[in-house]
């Protein structure tokens, strides 16, 4: 039970969303003592403190081990909350690390458009974070790290789901030139409130 | 038990130099920006060079 | 499993509501409100200021 998938969950990318963690970490993950004695029937809502007790991102570290934040992933894969919830994490912005959590899972199980809808205004969080791997911890930023997860196959030792790239949807009209504040503030454009911003798109 | 490899040496404290952390986004905001302007580029320069070679006879393609 | 059953716990987990998450974060916000009274940085003023 503690590691099956939610009943009535909706296969993401055509599988089992548990599996878009690959089985040696998803088989590290089931082992691992934080797992078992943390992880245990969190829910979408106990999940949240949790995350924002996490100390850093990353994928495994060590001999293998996967991080808390690994962990915490896997859990959100395996309980589906849904979209609104996941929202809600992003906007609880004084917690980062959550949101680098929803972040990372809404790359993996969004369609296209809105993870590049949701995520590219993230790069304006230039907040520091800390990377874990076998090297240690690292300093690396909210900005890069969404940059990464719309960029590379891989993050945080997890192979992304294919992400069609931002051109081909912009050639077909399904989502406009990426705008960045700090270009608009480069060219002298105004301050775009929310309600601008929206009828022009 | 292994909690000395658990405290993280890096820190992750927002704020302490304010002017250095946005000047330091600004740099990254801006390399992006330029990054993905190459990118555009270079994917026109790809599309007309299709474009040219279409437009050539048979014989000149091969 | 089964033993879970014994002790009469179910072994589905409740899904959560937006409102529970809402109220959660709205909770712990309140709690860690000083810790984060420091990061006062206006990130729209230095906007601005590049706009000048």
């Amino acid at each position: 039970m503690a590691n099956t998938t939610v009943r009535g969950a909706l296969a993401i990318h055509g599988q089992n969303p548990q599996y878009l963690v690959e089985t040696v970490i998803r088989n590290r993950i089931y082992e691992d003592p934080y797992w078992k004695e943390h992880c245990f029937a969190l829910t979408a809502e106990t999940l949240i403190d949790k995350a924002i007790e996490l100390k850093a991102i990353g994928g495994v570290y060590g001999n293998n081990k996967p991080t808390e934040f690994m962990c915490l992933l896997l859990k959100l894969l395996q309980i589906q909350p849904e979209k609104e919830i996941l929202l809600e994490y992003l906007q609880a912005e004084e917690f980062k690390y959550l949101r680098a959590l929803a972040v990372m899972y809404i790359r993996m199980t969004f369609r296209a458009v809105e993870v590049y809808e949701i995520l590219e205004p993230l790069l304006k969080d230039f907040r520091k974070i800390r990377y874990r791997n076998s090297g240690g911890y690292h300093l690396t930023f909210m900005d890069e790290f969404v940059d990464q997860l719309l960029r590379d196959e891989r993050v945080c030792d997890i192979i992304l789901p294919r992400l069609t790239k931002r051109d081909v949807l912009e050639d077909n009209g399904e989502i406009g030139p990426r705008k960045s504040r700090l270009l608009d503030a480069m060219e002298g454009k105004e301050e775009e409130g929310s309600e601008r911003g929206r009828s022009r798109s | 038990k292994e909690k000395e490899a658990e405290v993280p040496d890096v820190d992750d404290t927002d704020g302490l130099d304010p002017e250095g952390e946005f000047e330091a986004w600004r740099l990254r905001e801006l390399a992006r920006i330029k990054r993905d302007k190459e990118e555009a580029v270079a994917r026109e320069l790809e599309r007309e060079e299709i474009e040219r070679r279409r437009a050539l006879p048979e014989e000149q393609r091969l | 499993r089964g033993h879970l059953r014994a002790l009469g716990q179910t072994t589905r987990i409740e899904r959560s509501t937006v409102e529970q998450v809402r109220a959660r974060i709205a909770f712990l916000r309140e709690k860690t409100k000083e810790a984060s009274n420091a990061k006062a940085f206006d990130f729209e003023q230095r906007l601005a200021e590049i706009k000048e």
